[in-house]
């Protein structure tokens, strides 16, 4: 089969100089993926991409770190089979960047095991923390925006950055509460992690649409505030309604379709940024293979018309 | 509060209630921030940790429904969380909860259940190391048999029950008529041990063993040398058929390579 293009460029350790940081983020550009389109690969869907006579039609997979850190295992092995065909995107959920308690050391092993194994042509993580003492909690759990806080998760990038030899970009969490203590807006938080870190910018638009209604958040201010060439990927997903009749909020599901809000506010980040690397983000309630395939071919549909505008 | 303090208390009070359990509302005080909003996080962190053990464990959940399996799993989850990111090694204490766990306590094969499905889960993350050449141990000199130490695939495990419990993960393996089967299955059949392991890279198997079988591989678990467990297996089946049940066990990957 034809291998879709991948570049492999992103694993020189470029961070740690003086350039400016979108002079750096440049440099780690994936070709020929800024205006393509990925899906999550899923575990129902495996035996789909190891067909070798139809492989289906995407550019680029990207997988949850984590369930590929046994080495040898089963979905190691098969991720590692996957990316001899596809360029695959790391994409982790449980480092706790924003942990003031350092990082897992074996966690941050492993996942260097996995770079090293699949050579991906992103790697990404989240503005969150999910661990703390000797637990593990599973959700991406929200920080005050603090110096203090700044210094922390830069100090937490740094050694990941050190430690893959390579820049990772940091997503935007869906925000459901905001702390007292915060003195800096989200936009600004992950501006200031750019320039001290060299790290780039993972921006999910649904989890952005989400602390827009739940925390009165102005996207359009947001999407202004940011720097533009370190948006490195952009998240799709869907969501739900949650809260109180009184008191309603939006809850980050990635179990639905992207919603009508959400791609338009894609349309928008595209006539800012122009198209980015753009990924189709549903993993529970996993459908078909080929619904996952229709919401990417709409997201590439809208780059297409970017590009053509 | 020195202020590289404040970001670790701050944690700690939020993780402190996220596990809890108790009704939507409950949030840190000291941290001033929403109940309804703080719930949201509290419940993903619930749901999802649950949802781990539930994709281990799906016979185990079958046998007892739904409902009884999410009060089971929440509980061992408020308990037992996960203390690293990657939770291909969480729930592998699950089936020591559910053995002692008391409103299961009637049913006394549902652990060895559990233990089947853990079994399963660790030989899939396991190392896809070589097993037992068969062609190397005929190499050997007859003499040096006897004292060779063979030990159990790093994939493979055995579990013994008092139950039927292989028969009865086996007749669970999908929704329908679960009950009935379960109803077919004589509970007073006697002990079986099951060979869990992964005789393909992509593959987990697991297999039913005969007395002798599981006398031969217990005995090598337990770090006997060839030569000890073969009598171990002869005691339990006097026939025991060496050279034709080494094939099956080299197929099942049952077996570890060895350092001559």
């Amino acid at each position: 089969m034809n291998r879709p293009i991948v570049g492999t460029i992103g694993m020189e350790s470029s961070h740690r100089n003086t350039s400016p940081v979108h002079e750096r983020l440049r440099g780690q550009t994936v070709m020929g993926l800024e205006n393509s389109v990925g899906i999550g690969l899923r575990t129902s869907h495996c035996e789909r991409f190891l067909d070798q006579n139809t492989p289906p039609p995407v550019i680029w997979l990207e997988v949850l770190a984590e369930n590929y850190f046994d080495r040898g295992g089963i979905r190691h092995k098969m991720l590692c089979m996957i990316a001899e065909r596809y360029p695959i995107s790391v994409h982790g959920v449980a480092l706790s960047l924003g942990s003031p308690e350092g990082l897992d050391s074996e966690h941050l092993d492993r996942l260097a095991s996995l770079v090293a194994d699949v050579s991906p042509c992103l790697v990404s993580e989240h503005l969150a923390w999910s661990r703390s003492g000797d637990v593990y909690y599973n959700e991406l759990l929200p920080l005050p925006l603090t110096d203090e806080t700044l210094d922390v998760v830069c100090a937490n990038i740094d050694r990941t950055q050190d430690r893959l030899g390579r820049t990772i970009l940091v997503e935007n969490p869906s925000g459901y509460l905001e702390f007292e203590q915060s003195t800096m807006s989200e936009a600004m938080f992950l501006t200031r992690l750019t320039e001290r870190t060299g790290c780039g910018l993972l921006l999910d638009l649904n989890n952005l649409f989400i602390s827009g209604f739940n925390l009165g958040i102005d996207t359009a201010e947001w999407l202004a505030a940011v720097p533009a060439d370190a948006i490195g990927e952009i998240h799709l997903a869907g969501h739900e309604h949650g809260g109180t009749a009184d008191h309603p909020l939006l809850i980050d599901t990635h179990g639905a379709a992207v919603t009508d809000e959400v791609w338009a506010l894609y349309a928008t980040a595209l006539n800012r940024f122009g198209p980015r690397p753009t990924m189709i983000e549903w993993d529970s309630d996993v459908p078909s293979l080929e619904v996952l395939l229709k919401e990417a071919a709409r997201a590439q549909r809208i780059i297409d018309q970017v590009l053509a505008a | 509060m020195t202020p590289s303090r404040m970001l670790l208390q701050t944690q700690r009070s939020f993780a402190a209630r996220l596990l809890e359990g108790k009704a939507k509302g409950t949030s840190p005080d000291e941290l001033c921030v929403d109940a309804l909003r703080f719930g949201v996080h509290a419940h993903n962190t619930r749901v999802s940790l649950r949802k781990a053990v539930e994709n281990v464990y799906p016979v185990t959940r079958r046998l007892v429904g739904a409902d009884f399996f999410t009060t089971m799993a929440d509980q061992f989850v408020a308990h037992h969380p996960p203390s690293h990111g990657w939770l291909s090694a969480y729930g592998t204490d699950f089936a020591d909860f559910v053995a002692q766990y008391r409103p299961a306590a009637d049913l006394g094969y549902l652990a060895d259940v559990a233990r089947i499905e853990w079994a399963r889960a660790r030989a899939a993350k396991a190392p896809d190391a070589p097993g037992l050449d068969l062609t190397a141990l005929a190499r050997m000199d007859p003499s040096a048999l006897e004292g060779l130490p063979l030990s159990l695939h790093v994939a493979a495990s055995l579990v013994y029950s008092p139950f039927p419990a292989f028969d009865i993960w086996r007749a669970h393996q999908h929704n329908s008529g679960d009950d009935e089967q379960l109803a077919q299955i004589d509970l007073a059949i006697g002990p079986q041990t099951t060979l869990v392991s992964r005789p393909a890279a992509l593959e987990v198997g697991v297999a039913l063993l005969g007395p002798g079988d599981a006398a031969f591989l217990s005995a090598l678990a337990e770090h006997s040398r060839f030569g000890a467990a073969y009598q171990a297996a002869v005691l339990e089946e006097a026939d025991y058929d060496l050279a034709s049940r080494l094939g099956d066990l080299v197929c099942m990957r049952a077996l570890a390579t060895f350092i001559a």
